[in-house]
């Protein structure tokens, strides 16, 4: 099994093609989801080290699937994603390393790759 | 329910006239109907003497008053151990009738006419109503807090007229004559309690204290009225001077709590020597009210007994007066504390009675309308004014009403109730509005609803800038991933990608303009739904193989009317309705698609048997991007609702979890 390095969840498609066109720069394999409760087996399937989850998913909201992959004790970094200006709940959030913070949208798909490039540790491409 | 504690100044039990006590709690009784209320009466020692609750018994409250008031008027008959036939007295509804006697000493009571006598002051009934309506007192007449000089000369011109009257009969003793006098008396006190009447300017009529002496040969006495400090004397008579002398020791007398015995011998004592002669005396004292009547020569059984009789009736009144003012004080408190305003008035639409928060109101507004003025004074707004009128003229009701009202930049809200004031043969004396302030509840409510459109159009606004923020990231995205210019991306596909997501901004944004005012160029015509659908599920028919639906169609067979809409619209929206109903049942299930008239209007049925929509997301499914699919805008429904809107149509959506979803839209049927 190919090893997945970043599992994306977002209903949007053209943001999910967003991520693969530069996560693809960094040379990380990435599975994209547009829905929480399958997004929610992948992560579990493949443990990857990032997690990118859009907040305002369908049935199941983002902080709903991140608290999920934490009662199913997988250590994956989170990176939440909104279109709304949202807060993540630092009572909630706060004390948790792995979770890197919000991206909100439209963003910098440079500085995005450095974060990225950071967490796993290799060079951009 | 509001419940009324009240401690009345005056103890009901006390009022030795059982009449006027029964008419009090129909009185009350009737008060506690028409406000709905429980009015509770205590003593001043706290003990509970009555207790009126609604919804009204106004069936048995006629049988025990009238039952009662009949009994007493029997009880008086039999004490006369005499023939009287043809005697005309009123019963105690206050009506006039005649008394005829049976074989075994009963007598039968016979209606009659009313004719004007000597006290004229009760109004001709018809015999009718007799059954005794439950009705409020007459407000209208009530009397001015202080007597003026001119009505207490005018009352004692007006007794002085009755008394003068009772002299001939004395002088000529003539019993039947007499008695009749005394039953005019009679009548004016039954009048004050009977069911029908509360009159109280009978009760003024007579004196707050009388002192009488009636000669053997002539006929002298004094009237004196108290009211409020205010003192009339009126003498008249053979003997003034020995009169006014009594006059004054009366009065002098009076003013002590219990004269009694010693009041009593002194007056016997004054006219003996006086007039030389014997004279025997009747006495009546009670709380204040004093009668007495000298009989000089005593001249027979039978006028003794009269004058009896005509004592009786004297202290009777005398008690009435002055109890009724008490009476008269403990309703107007028990209006006074009732929380809504009140207006009685009349059946001209006077003003006859205004409760405290009645008054209240209109000084609140700057407005000191009279009693006795019309209603319009009260400026309470041309509906209310309307139904007072109606009421009292034709005995219309109007229950838990609602109206608006501005005058001059200060609104009113008011709930109003208004009852007439209805007798028994249907004629309306009056009506009762009774009514609460709601303007603040009212402007708070409306306060409200503007906050939550706000917040709604705040809500829609977020999701907007949600909707457009995917394509806007995507294309900011592709522009950046552009200038890097790093394989494996080609240049052509990112650029394509950048024209797609602005093609999505700007549709989005068409979308969210179409609900505002969809349909802008289109001419609505008349369209056959029946066609429409037949088009549509052409399409439907492939959609359904796909998804393992089975589509199930009900279209009658004959031709139903034509609605007024655009057909392409109307296939759109049908589309979309059936597209969400066959995404819901995403493992295979059944579409039942119906068209039925109903009225004047044509509706399409949509129902599947999918898992159906949480009742929490119901009501949120019409509006802008919500949406709970992946990927979904939340236009559709917005958009549907907002097409069949312009078409004067409707959108229904019933749903039950585990059942399944009915989606119901209707359009109204073209005009002819």
């Amino acid at each position: 099994m190919k090893q997945i390095d970043v599992v994306v969840i977002d209903d949007n498609e053209g943001i999910c093609w967003v991520f693969r066109q530069a996560l693809a720069l960094c040379k990380l394999n990435c599975l994209t989801l547009s829905d929480g409760t399958q997004g929610l087996e992948q992560v579990i399937r493949h443990r990857p080290g990032l997690v990118i989850i859009d907040i305002k998913l369908g049935a199941m909201n983002g902080f709903e699937v991140a608290r999920r992959i934490r009662q199913n004790n997988i250590d994956a970094k989170i990176l939440f994603v909104t279109g709304y200006s949202e807060a993540i709940a630092a009572e909630e959030w706060g004390g948790d390393k792995n979770i890197l913070g919000v991206l909100e949208k439209p963003f910098n798909v440079e500085e995005f790759l450095e974060m990225v490039a950071e967490i796993f540790d290799r060079p951009l491409c | 329910m509001t419940t009324l504690y009240y401690f009345p100044d005056q103890n009901i039990k006390d009022c030795p006239n059982k009449h006027f006590t029964r008419r009090w709690t129909v009185f009350q009784k009737s008060l506690a109907s028409i406000l709905k209320v429980a009015i509770v009466w205590f003593d001043p020692h706290g003990e509970v003497v009555s207790l009126q609750e609604p919804p009204d018994p106004a069936g048995h409250l006629r049988q025990t008053g009238a039952a009662e008031a009949y009994r007493e008027i029997f009880r008086r008959i039999s004490r006369e151990h005499r023939d009287l036939s043809g005697i005309k007295t009123v019963d105690p509804l206050g009506f006039p009738i005649s008394l005829i006697r049976l074989d075994d000493g009963g007598y039968l009571l016979m209606g009659e006419p009313f004719r004007s006598g000597a006290l004229g002051a009760v109004p001709v009934p018809p015999a009718k109503m007799r059954a005794a309506e439950v009705s409020a007192p007459e407000y209208g007449r009530l009397p001015q807090p202080v007597l003026t000089p001119e009505v207490i000369e005018e009352r004692l011109s007006h007794t002085a007229g009755l008394f003068n009257k009772l002299r001939r009969y004395f002088v000529r003793p003539n019993l039947p004559e007499l008695l009749s006098a005394v039953g005019r008396l009679e009548q004016l006190i039954i009048s004050v309690c009977g069911q029908g009447y509360f009159n109280s300017r009978a009760v003024f009529e007579l004196i707050t204290s009388c002192l009488m002496l009636i000669a053997g040969s002539g006929c002298a006495f004094t009237f004196i009225y108290e009211y409020q400090g205010q003192i009339a004397t009126l003498c008249c008579g053979e003997q003034p001077e020995l009169v006014q002398g009594l006059a004054d020791e009366w009065n002098r007398l009076g003013q002590e709590r219990d004269p009694g015995k010693r009041f009593a011998d002194l007056i016997s004592r004054r006219a003996e020597d006086k007039l030389k002669t014997a004279v025997e005396g009747i006495l009546y004292q009670n709380n204040g009210a004093s009668v007495y009547l000298g009989l000089v020569g005593a001249e027979g059984a039978h006028l003794r007994e009269a004058l009896g009789a005509l004592v009786d009736c004297a202290a009777a009144a005398l008690e009435l007066s002055s109890f009724w003012a008490g009476c008269q004080e403990s309703w107007k408190k028990v209006f006074g504390a009732i929380r809504q305003g009140i207006i009685v008035v009349d059946n001209r639409g006077a003003i006859l009675i205004m409760n405290s928060a009645a008054k209240k109101l209109c000084k609140e507004r700057g407005i000191a309308p009279a009693l006795g003025r019309p209603v319009k004074g009260c400026r309470l707004g041309p509906q209310i004014e309307e139904a007072l009128l109606g009421a009292a003229g034709s005995g219309c009701s109007f229950r838990s009403k609602r109206s608006s009202f501005d005058e001059s930049g200060a609104p009113l809200c008011l709930c109003w109730d208004v009852f007439p004031l209805l007798r028994d043969d249907g004629q309306s004396n009056g009506a009762v509005l009774v009514y609460e302030d709601i303007t603040v509840t009212v402007q708070l409510k409306e306060e409200i609803r503007k906050w939550e459109r706000l917040a709604t159009a705040g809500e829609i606004a977020a999701s907007l800038a949600h909707e457009v923020r995917n394509p806007l990231a995507t294309a900011k995205a592709a522009i950046q991933l552009l200038r890097m210019d790093k394989a494996p991306l080609k240049r052509e596909e990112l650029l394509e990608k950048l024209d797609l997501e602005l093609d999505r901004t700007n549709s989005i944004l068409t979308n969210f303009l179409n609900i505002s005012k969809p349909m802008q160029d289109e001419k609505l015509e008349p369209v056959l739904l029946k066609e429409t659908l037949q088009e549509l599920l052409f399409f439907l028919n492939g959609e359904a193989v796909l998804n393992e639906i089975d589509l199930v169609v009900r279209i009658p067979p004959e031709e139903l009317p034509a609605v007024l809409g655009s057909a392409n619209s109307i296939k759109q929206v049908c589309l979309n309705i059936a597209l969400n109903a066959i995404e819901a049942m995403s493992g295979g299930g059944r579409l039942t698609i119906s068209l039925f008239q109903r009225k004047k209007r044509v509706h399409i049925r949509f129902e599947d048997n999918g898992p159906g929509i949480p009742a929490e997301n119901l009501e949120a499914l019409t509006r802008p991007f919500f949406t709970t699919k992946p990927g979904g805008t939340g236009l559709g429904l917005a958009i549907s609702t907002a097409i069949l809107k312009s078409m004067g149509g409707n959108l229904n959506i019933e749903s039950n979890v585990g059942e399944g979803t009915a989606v119901e839209l209707s359009l109204p049927i073209a005009d002819q």
